[in-house]
C-alpha cells in the first residue's frame, strides 16, 4: 500500500484526538488573508447577505459575481483581484438568470466577453443542489458537496454564491445543529476550492422594525458560522426625506449594512446602492414592451453642501453668530419647545438649503467644531439656555473665483 | 569597475546559480565554471572574477538559509493538520503556502509532505 492509500486509509479512522503545541511561526511569515472583494468575501470563508424579499439581494450578489470576475470596482467596492465567479442561484430558470446578467452588464457598460467563461450561472430548476440533508437514519449527509467542490476547483473559481441559502439543503432552517451542519458544509466547500462563499439569506417577517443580523430567517448558527456578514434593507421613509429622495422613487434605494465583520473592522457608513431598471430591447409580437430588470448601481446620497457655496456658508454662520436677538443665541436643534425662529437652520434655509439640508448641514457643522453648542445666559427670558456659537477658526474658505463670482452678482 | 548592480555585469548570474547550487541541480565548481565563462566585455579583469565568486558563495548561503527556513514553516504548518488528517490536497497547499518565498521547488514541497505524511503514519503504527 503506497503512501497516500495508507494515509486515506488512515484518515477514515477516527483520528486520535490530541493536543498539539501552536506552531508559533514567524508573524511575517503566516499567509495573509485572501481577501477577494472588499472586507466582505474572502477565500475560504463563507459569508452571508440577509436581506427582506424584494430588497435587491439577488441583483447585488449578481453585481458582486460581476465586479469579480471582471475585476471592475462597479460597486464602488474595492476588488482585490480578479476571479472568476460561479452564481448557483436555486430558485430561477436560467434564462431569468441571463436577463438579470444582461441587465448588469448593460447598466455598467460591460462587454460580454467582460465576463466570458468567467462567470458561470447554475438555475436550481435544471439541476437541484443539496449541501445537506436527513438520511434514512436522521443523520446528515452531503449529497453535492464533493461534486460542488470539484466543479468550482475546475474552473479555478473564486467566489460561489448560494442564492438563496435556504434551498441549498434540506434540513430543519430553526435547529442550530442543522444549520450549523449545512453552513459547515459550504464552509468545507470553500476551503476545499479555495473560494469565497456568499450565502444570501431571507429575513423573518418584521413588521417595519429595523433589519439587522439578528433577524436572519431560522436558527442563528448560521449567521455564527459566517466570517462577514452583511444585511441589506430597502431606505426608511426618515432617511429618504432626510436625503431628499423622492417618495416615489423611495424603493430604488437599498442601505447595505456590516452587520458582522470578525476579520476586518465594520463600516461605520451605510453602502448605498440603487436598483435601476434596465430595458433589454426583446420586444417580440406578442410582448412589444419587452422585459424591463433591475440591475444594481451604486449610489451616494447628495451633500447637504450642494446648494451652499462657501461664501453663504460663512454669511449664514455671520448671521447665527450674531443671534436672533442682541445677546440671544440661536439653537441647534428644535427640540425642547425652540421656537422656529430661534432654530439655527432657519437661517441657513435663507440660503437655498431645504429644512433636512439645513438639519444634516448643522449635524455636520457640530461634529466637525465649527459650531459649539454651549449654556448661555438669555438676557431676554433671564434663564440659562443651549446655543450654539461659532468658531472662526473653523470656518470654510472661499476660493478666489468663488469670491469673485460672489463680488461681480452682489 | 563596473557598478555592482549593474544589469550587464556576469555576477549578475550568480543568484540564479546560487539557487541551483543550493537545489542540487549544480555543483558548485560547474557553477563557478559557468560564471567564469559570462562574456564580461568592459569588466576590470583584475575584479570582477573575485567579485563573482563571492557573490555565487553569499548567493549559495542565502539559498541554502531560505530553503531551511522553507522546510522548517512547512513543517510547522503542516504538524497540526497531520494531526487532525487533513486532506491531501490541503496539505499540499498548506504546504506551498507556508513557503512564500518559493525557496523549494513544487517537486521538493511534495516530496517532503510526503516523507512527513509518511513519517506520521510510522508514528501512529
Amino acid at each position: 500500500m503506497g503512501v497516500w492509500e495508507a494515509w486515506e486509509a488512515a484518515r477514515s479512522d477516527p483520528p486520535a484526538l490530541a493536543a498539539v503545541p501552536a506552531p508559533l511561526p514567524d508573524p511575517a511569515g503566516i499567509p495573509p488573508r485572501e481577501w477577494l472583494y472588499g472586507t466582505r468575501l474572502v477565500r475560504r470563508f463563507v459569508s452571508v447577505l440577509a436581506a427582506p424579499g424584494g430588497a435587491g439581494k439577488s441583483a447585488l450578489a449578481l453585481a458582486q459575481a460581476v465586479a469579480l470576475a471582471t475585476g471592475r470596482p462597479i460597486l464602488n467596492e474595492r476588488v482585490h483581484h480578479a476571479a472568476p465567479a460561479w452564481v448557483l442561484n436555486l430558485e430561477d430558470p436560467l434564462d431569468e438568470l441571463n436577463r438579470r446578467l444582461a441587465a448588469c452588464l448593460r447598466l455598467h457598460g460591460l462587454p460580454d466577453d467582460a465576463v466570458r467563461d468567467r462567470l458561470f450561472l447554475h438555475s436550481g430548476r435544471q439541476r437541484r443542489v443539496c449541501l445537506a440533508a436527513l438520511d434514512a437514519r436522521g443523520m446528515v449527509v452531503h449529497p453535492d458537496r464533493d461534486a460542488v467542490a470539484a466543479a468550482a476547483r475546475a474552473r479555478q473559481v473564486g467566489l460561489i454564491v448560494v442564492d438563496p441559502f435556504v434551498k441549498s439543503h434540506a434540513l430543519d432552517e430553526n435547529s442550530n445543529p442543522h444549520m450549523d451542519a449545512a453552513a459547515t458544509a459550504w464552509a468545507e466547500v470553500a476551503e476545499a476550492a479555495g473560494a469565497a462563499v456568499l450565502l444570501v439569506h431571507h429575513v423573518r417577517k418584521l413588521g417595519g422594525a429595523a433589519v439587522d443580523v439578528e433577524a436572519a430567517r431560522g436558527a442563528k448558527a448560521l449567521t455564527d458560522a459566517a466570517r462577514a456578514a452583511a444585511v441589506l434593507s430597502a431606505m426608511a421613509p426618515e432617511e429618504a426625506e432626510r436625503l431628499g429622495v423622492a417618495p416615489a422613487e423611495r424603493w430604488r434605494h437599498v442601505r447595505l449594512d456590516d452587520a458582522k465583520a470578525n476579520m476586518a473592522p465594520r463600516a461605520e457608513a451605510a453602502q448605498w446602492f440603487r436598483l435601476e431598471s434596465i430595458p433589454l430591447g426583446n420586444a417580440t409580437a406578442l410582448y412589444p414592451a419587452g422585459d424591463t430588470v433591475a440591475a444594481v448601481a451604486a449610489w451616494t446620497p447628495p451633500s447637504p453642501f450642494a446648494d451652499l457655496s462657501a461664501a453663504d456658508a460663512n454669511r449664514a454662520l455671520d448671521q447665527i453668530a450674531a443671534g436672533p436677538a442682541p445677546g440671544v443665541r440661536f439653537a441647534a436643534t428644535r427640540q425642547g419647545g425652540v421656537a422656529a425662529e430661534r432654530w439655527a437652520g432657519t437661517v441657513l434655509m435663507r440660503f437655498g438649503p431645504t429644512e433636512a439640508a439645513a438639519t444634516r448641514i448643522l449635524g455636520a457643522w457640530l461634529r466637525n467644531g465649527l459650531l459649539e453648542e454651549t449654556d448661555y445666559r438669555d438676557p431676554v427670558h433671564r434663564k440659562t439656555r443651549r446655543g450654539v456659537r461659532v468658531v472662526d477658526a473653523r470656518r470654510p474658505t472661499v476660493s478666489a473665483a468663488e469670491g469673485a463670482r460672489d463680488g461681480a452678482g452682489g | 569597475m563596473r557598478h555592482p548592480g549593474d544589469p550587464a555585469a556576469p555576477w549578475r548570474a550568480a543568484p540564479v546559480l546560487g539557487r541551483l547550487v543550493a537545489c542540487g541541480r549544480l555543483r558548485m565548481a560547474e557553477a563557478q565554471a559557468a560564471l567564469a565563462a559570462v562574456p564580461a566585455p568592459g569588466a576590470d579583469p583584475s575584479g570582477w572574477q573575485a567579485r563573482s565568486t563571492w557573490r555565487l558563495a553569499d548567493a549559495v548561503a542565502e539559498q541554502r538559509r531560505a530553503r531551511a527556513g522553507a522546510a522548517d514553516a512547512i513543517v510547522r504548518a503542516l504538524r497540526p493538520m497531520l494531526a487532525a488528517r487533513a486532506p491531501r490536497a490541503a496539505l499540499f497547499r498548506a504546504a506551498m503556502e507556508a513557503d512564500r518565498r518559493r525557496a523549494l521547488t513544487r517537486r521538493e514541497v511534495a516530496r517532503m509532505v510526503r516523507e512527513l505524511v509518511a513519517a506520521e503514519l510510522a508514528g501512529r503504527r
